[in-house]
């Protein structure tokens, strides 16, 4: 059983995690483009 | 002098009316669900960056991105399953752990869900995706723990003896929980009370079960048949009540849940003394044979 500090830093950085992830995919390119598929 | 109000439309009944001697009993804290809920708002960046990939005509981007917002909000939720399971488990003596690990699984659900969104989403690297995916699923597995995976109070007694007990209990506390919901559909708070003080005696007989096993075979009746009785007739007095109710049929009921209550506990004061003069036999035996052998202290 872990301490109940490593616990709450642990909860924050899932949280930041989730947080930056979900901004950084708003703002971010996006790895697949399917715009390309419509040449053909 | 301070005076308790109360009349006939209280809602614990006219002041005379005996009062649940201890309201709280047999109830187990519930753990909070703050963490679980501020994890689905954390997730919430990722149904925008859905709307904002479906407005710019990336429907894959726009996929991912729910995929991953599906998958953390889903993992969250499991490990709030898994939180609930865990209190079940704490609140017992003798416990089969869950079977399925939830809190691990949605950690597990957690990682993908962040790779995901990270990888197809955000369009980062595998690397960079790799790394992301273990420190959500790590930090969601160290803020919340495991999953408890080891029978509790099973060691050392017959196996099959403490399976069957952990059988039935788990179908009686099954039986107790529908009887509460029942009594949850009653528009009676005095009824509704009593059937609550029902269930914690019902719950006190299994702990004395859970600590010793061979008073299973003197509390089964209890435990299927009369509990069981009990459920379908406070099922069918909720509907009965629904259609208006009936006063005899209120004051019959009550009577019922009385009796069964207290046959409750006096079978579980039974139980206890049953065991205390196991107790006094073990002692007696001992004590003998510690004389025989001269092994008393001189």
């Amino acid at each position: 059983m872990l301490g109940k500090n490593s616990q709450t830093i642990a909860y924050i950085v899932l949280l930041g995690l989730i947080i930056t992830v979900g901004f950084g995919a708003w703002f971010g390119a996006g790895a697949v483009d399917l715009s390309g598929l419509e040449n053909f | 002098m301070a005076k308790r109000f109360g009349g006939d439309h209280s809602p614990k009944g006219p002041v005379n009316a005996p009062a649940p001697s201890r309201p709280f009993a047999g109830r187990a804290v519930q753990p909070s669900r703050l963490r679980v809920t501020l994890i689905y708002l954390a997730a919430t960046p990722l149904l925008l960056a859905a709307m904002t990939k479906m407005m710019g005509g990336n429907a894959a981007a726009m996929l991912a991105n729910l995929l991953g917002f599906a998958l953390i909000v889903g993992g969250a939720g499991l490990i709030g399953e898994g939180m609930k399971a865990e209190t079940a488990f704490n609140a017992r003596k003798l416990a089969r752990p869950p079977a399925i690990p939830r809190k691990l699984f949605g950690a597990i659900a957690i990682g993908l869900g962040v790779g995901v969104a990270t990888i197809m989403g955000w369009g980062l690297g595998l690397v960079n995706t790799a790394i992301f995916s273990a420190i959500g699923a790590g930090a969601a597995l160290i803020t919340f723990g495991m999953d408890p995976m080891r029978k509790k109070g099973m060691s050392g007694v017959d196996e099959f003896q403490l399976n069957r007990v952990a059988t039935v209990i788990e179908t009686a506390e099954d039986t107790v929980r529908q009887m509460i919901d029942a009594a949850a559909r009653i528009p009676d708070r005095v009824l509704e009370g009593r059937i609550d003080a029902l269930a914690v005696a019902a719950r006190e007989m299994f702990r004395v079960v859970e600590d010793d096993p061979r008073d299973l075979a003197s509390a089964r009746k209890f435990m299927t048949v009369y509990l069981t009785g009990a459920r379908d007739a406070t099922v069918q007095y909720a509907d009965l009540s629904r259609r208006g109710g009936n006063a005899a049929a209120r004051a019959d009921f009550e009577a019922l849940i009385g009796d069964l209550e207290r046959s409750f506990e006096a079978q579980r004061e039974k139980l206890l003394l049953d065991n205390r003069s196991d107790l006094n036999v073990e002692i007696e035996v001992l004590r003998e044979r510690l004389q025989r052998e001269g092994v008393n202290a001189q």
